[in-house]
């Protein structure tokens, strides 16, 4: 078998026009799937995250009344759960000012206590991000109500003095926390929490998270809190990125279709040219598989010569279209469902070969 | 090549052929021994069904009714892919024009078979470039079909014809395009094989070579065998 494998690629080899031709198409077929299922991949992505950054994967659980009393352990419990990517939370509110101007008439600024840290989502701008107790960060564009340049000094409030480090920016739902100073709490300080904001994993039913986050954050009267999910948007999300995703599998089916088609057309074109090799080769005592398999092994060649050079080029102008490629996941499965459908493509005419009467073309001069 | 037993050989027993069912017969009940250690040639008028007769032995094609056997086994029995194995281990052809693969080297040509016979590729090369050195086209192992003569394209056809030490030769019109040079060395090798054991068979033309052949078959008009020549009998 390794011995009649090796004979059919070196007579493939010996035919590098032919050959050459189905790589041709198979290349077409594969820079095109790929620029166009990877640009629409990328378009995909880049909307679910757009979406995403508008706070679809997010969910923030409420202490309405403040009478709730969210345990701090909350934010281990909630963290602990299934689909959960990140979880914080912050403490009840008390007013800071910056010592050297005092409090300002008109402009109030709180502060809460972080238990969690600050998610990824929250990106640090200037500074750094609290690391000991009594370390705080504020939305970078609310640094002037401290009345700071920097993110460098101490504010002040009841009982309580913070050192700014550095300053933060958000989107979503904590972008509303940008206007509050979040500080680490002193060790052994227990306060109820306010506000839980939990980030969900990417394919994670959010509604259906809200449920189970609900259920099992630790309150002393859960009656009081509520869970606020972002249902219209993530409807919006799913409806955008689902007919954009059967668009372009319908787009990806048409294409491989006709590429399949052309494989076959051209695979034809390099089997009648081989007409009288074959006759030859089963008079010398070639069996039908082997001439099928000679088919296949010159489709396989051209399919990954084709699929190699048409998938980096697409592959290349993809990124360079729309700045993004697809996941490696769907690179992988695209070049298979290439590679099958160039082969599936040289089976007819292969078939056709193998029963082909030898005969009939030996006698033709 | 080790000789096949006395009696030994290609046996055609009331073959018929057509080519689609309800058109003429071309071949009506031959039943003929194409014994080993001979060279047969098979002549007749052109169309006459000399090339079908020889592709209904070599197992290319299925006899409507008749056999054909092979040291007494039944070929026309088997499979098809038992007929190709039977073609690649034991028959061998040589075609009127050669029938070289253009895109590949005479030496690849000349082993191109043995892959099927389960010759390793060394070894099948080996074979090769002493078969060309042995017919002087040994020079031309790394051309291409096209840059030799139809003489040294015949006499490669011949090498890879006989790479596989084939009981049993088919040559179709094998000199029928030769000069006179290159047909006497073509024949030369053919008889040689004959008289190291293998079944010959051979369709010509070619009155003269008839004349030398160690038996001969005439298809005449009637489209019934009528032997004729040294040993053949009725």
């Amino acid at each position: 078998m390794k011995a009649l494998f090796a004979e059919a690629l070196r007579s493939t080899l010996a035919r590098p026009v032919s050959t050459g031709i189905c790589g041709l198409v198979v290349a077409a077929v594969c820079l095109l799937s790929f620029l166009v299922m990877g640009r629409t991949a990328a378009t995909e992505a880049q909307i679910a995250r757009t979406f995403d950054s508008a706070g679809t994967r997010s969910l923030v659980v409420t202490d309405q009344t403040g009478n709730a009393a969210i345990a701090d352990s909350a934010v281990a419990v909630i963290g602990a759960l299934e689909g959960v990517d990140n979880v914080f939370g912050v403490g009840p509110a008390v007013t800071v000012w910056n010592p050297v101007t005092g409090p300002v008439t008109g402009q109030v600024t709180s502060s809460r206590p972080l238990i969690g840290g600050l998610p990824e989502s929250a990106v640090i701008t200037s500074g750094r991000a609290p690391e000991r107790p009594s370390e705080a960060v504020i939305g970078h564009e609310h640094l002037a109500d401290l009345s700071m340049d920097v993110p460098s000094g101490t504010v002040i409030g009841e009982g309580t003095s913070l050192a700014i480090v550095g300053t933060f920016s958000a989107e979503g739902p904590l972008s509303e926390l940008e206007s509050t100073v979040l500080h680490i709490p002193a060790e052994g300080a227990v306060a109820p929490l306010r506000y839980l904001y939990v980030e969900t994993a990417e394919d994670v039913d959010v509604l259906a998270l809200a449920d189970t986050v609900e259920a099992a954050v630790p309150a002393a009267v859960p009656a009081d809190l509520d869970v606020s999910v972002p249902a219209a948007a993530i409807t919006l999300r799913d409806t955008v990125t689902g007919s954009l995703g059967a668009s372009s599998r319908h787009l990806m089916m048409l294409i491989l279709g006709g590429g399949t088609i052309l494989v076959a057309l051209t695979m034809i074109a390099a089997v009648s040219a081989r007409r009288r090799d074959f006759g030859r080769l089963r008079a010398l005592g070639a069996t039908r598989l082997n001439i099928l398999a000679h088919v296949l092994v010159q489709a396989l060649v051209a399919g990954v010569t084709g699929l190699v050079a048409g998938g980096a080029a697409g592959l290349m102008l993809a990124w360079m279209l729309s700045g993004g490629l697809p996941s490696l996941r769907f690179a992988l499965g695209l070049s298979g469902l290439i590679l099958y459908s160039a082969i599936l493509g040289a089976l007819p005419p292969g078939i056709l070969a193998a029963l082909r009467d030898p005969v009939r073309i030996l006698r033709v001069p | 090549m080790t000789a096949d037993p006395a009696g030994a050989g290609l046996l055609a027993e009331s073959l018929t052929f057509s080519y689609r069912r309800g058109a003429d017969v071309v071949l009506d009940a031959i039943t003929h021994a194409f014994p080993s250690g001979g060279l047969t040639v098979v002549t007749g008028p052109s169309g006459i069904g000399k090339s079908t007769l020889l592709y209904v032995l070599a197992q290319l094609l299925r006899p409507v009714s008749g056999k054909v056997l092979w040291n007494g086994t039944d070929l026309t029995a088997r499979s098809d892919r038992d007929r190709s194995r039977w073609r690649a281990s034991t028959a061998s052809f040589v075609f009127q024009d050669a029938m070289l693969d253009l895109s590949r080297t005479v030496l690849d040509n000349v082993c191109e078979g043995a892959v099927y016979a389960g010759l390793p590729r060394a070894e099948a090369r080996e074979r090769g470039m002493d078969l060309l050195a042995r017919f002087g086209v040994d020079h031309r192992a790394r051309h291409r079909p096209g840059e030799i003569s139809g003489g040294q394209a015949q006499r490669v056809g011949l090498c890879r014809a006989l790479l596989t030490e084939p009981r049993v030769v088919f040559g179709d019109e094998p000199t029928g395009n030769l000069d006179h040079d290159s047909r006497d060395l073509v024949w030369e090798a053919l008889m040689d094989h004959a008289a190291a054991g293998a079944a010959v068979v051979v369709a010509t033309h070619d009155e003269t070579l008839a004349a030398a052949a160690d038996h001969r078959l005439v298809l005449n008009p009637a489209t019934a065998a009528v032997p004729r020549g040294k040993e053949d009998a009725p």
